[in-house]
């Protein structure tokens, strides 16, 4: 079945097949011990994590520092990989990182979220959309993104594993080291809270 | 009273509603559920909401990333990557258990293996001085316990020699240090016949090979002797074999140790060589 990444390109079966084999050749060059190897799976899936864990810790360099450290974790560990979705065993690294830096950030609480008029919030440009449409989409995403960052991080982990990754709800108890139930309540609560932290952008969903 | 849709919904579940739409429902709440949403508009635009933001935070954009993180040759020698895979228990807590428990069981066997002897070949050495202990020896081993032999030097001695017919004047010899390194004493071939329970080697030379051992030259001086000669060789010949059990035993948790050691050690040491190359 044909799926939307999160840039919204559409991801058929066939072509997620050929980056499978593709990663899975470039984990050997890396174990054969060709940095270039790995610098190639770095170049394939580093916009990727580095949008899992923005997500996650919505603060530019922080999230930046948690991506480099978890393509460090990668190269250290690749005699770890046991085969499958090298994206998908990249992302429960990164998801780890980003876990750490959010226990650490608790422990030594800072300025959050500074960076919320950068440009670099623009939806990527399509072709053939009224520039209205591209205003409302723009508004669209930085009222999310506020209501996301106010939701406690438990919540927000939970429906980003979900609702932006896809893990299973299996998955993201394995990760987040906590019952599936719990999951569940964080993700459902976690999706009311946000509502209720959209009430006065409705309008803006409702296109 | 308020009859508003907003006042009627107040007492909805909401959660309810956001479980159905996360797909967590039995069939009853399902239908809860999909009642609530026929009659309450606040709860149908509920889920319609739900489902607008869950699909937008699935496209939702972030900041462009500030560089790029690919690894330089300087981060891959500081990192220095874990051993490529090797058989099945690479870094798995399968190979360090199992090489910890090894390693464990090889040393304690060792040790316990080692004292064994050492005391044994202790014992027996006080009891060529000192014949009061000799005398002692002598009234156990006259009790016939002749299971005594099979364990360690002293009993199977005193045995030997409890049962030997010159008895008398053999005792000072017979309790000759059991340990294969100390000669037996010198002058009486049956000394060495009759006293060294261990192998001890004979210094009367053997025609033809080189050192001969006290189990085997008591089983071939005893040969047609008396029935008392016969049970003396035996003996000897237990004894003998309890030190070649100690032997194999020594050497087995000496492999055990070696083996243990190996799977403990050796990833971390291929993990070095992998660096070094």
């Amino acid at each position: 079945m044909d799926e939307r990444a999160p840039d919204g390109r559409v991801v058929t079966e066939a072509a997620d097949a050929a980056a499978q084999r593709i990663d899975a050749a470039l984990i050997e060059e890396a174990l054969r011990g060709r940095l270039d190897g790995f610098n190639q799976l770095v170049l394939r899936h580093q916009d990727h994590l580095f949008a899992l864990v923005y997500r996650l810790v919505p603060d530019r360099d922080a999230a930046a520092d948690a991506v480099q450290e978890a393509f460090f974790s990668a190269y250290r560990n690749l005699a770890a990989f046991r085969g499958g979705s090298v994206r998908s065993w990249l992302g429960r690294i990164a998801v780890n990182a980003a876990l750490d830096l959010q226990r650490a950030r608790r422990r030594r609480p800072s300025q959050p979220y500074p960076e919320f008029e950068d440009e670099s919030w623009q939806p990527p440009a399509e072709v053939d959309v009224e520039p209205e449409t591209k205003a409302l989409a723009a508004e669209r995403s930085k009222a999310l993104a506020r209501a996301l960052e106010r939701l406690p991080s438990e919540q927000r982990n939970c429906i980003v594993l979900f609702d932006v990754e896809g893990y299973d709800y299996a998955e993201i108890a394995r990760i987040m080291r906590v019952e599936v139930g719990t999951v569940k309540s964080r993700i459902h609560r976690g999706r009311l809270a946000l509502r209720n932290a959209l009430a006065g952008d409705r309008e803006l969903f409702r296109g | 009273m308020d009859h508003t849709p907003a006042a009627a919904h107040a007492g909805h579940d909401e959660l309810l509603i956001a479980r159905l739409f996360g797909g967590d429902v039995d069939a009853g709440e399902r239908a809860r559920a999909a009642s609530l949403m026929a009659e309450c508009v606040e709860c149908a635009s509920l889920f319609a909401d739900l489902d607008a933001i869950a699909e937008a935070t699935a496209v939702l954009p972030v900041p462009s990333r500030p560089r790029d993180f690919s690894l330089t040759e300087e981060d891959a020698a500081r990192l220095g990557r874990r051993s490529r895979r090797w058989p099945a228990f690479s870094g798995s807590g399968l190979r360090r258990s199992l090489g910890g428990s090894l390693a464990a069981l090889g040393l304690a066997g060792l040790i316990l293996t080692s004292t064994v002897s050492v005391l044994g070949g202790m014992v027996a050495t006080s009891g060529t001085t000192a014949a009061d202990l000799n005398q002692k020896a002598l009234s156990v081993s006259a009790a016939g316990s002749a299971e005594f032999g099979a364990n360690g030097g002293v009993p199977a001695a005193a045995a030997t020699e409890a049962s030997a017919p010159t008895a008398g004047p053999a005792w000072s010899v017979a309790a000759a240090p059991p340990l294969p390194s100390t000669p037996a004493p010198t002058g009486d071939a049956d000394a060495g016949t009759h006293g060294n329970s261990t192998a001890a080697p004979v210094d009367q030379p053997s025609p033809g090979t080189g050192p001969v051992f006290a189990g085997a030259t008591s089983e071939t001086k005893s040969a047609g002797g008396t029935d008392g000669t016969e049970r003396t060789s035996g003996a000897s010949e237990a004894t003998g074999n309890g030190m070649d059990a100690r032997l194999v035993w020594l050497v087995g948790f000496g492999l055990a140790f070696a083996i243990g050691l190996a799977l403990l050690l050796l990833p971390r040491i291929l993990r070095r060589r992998d660096r070094g190359a």
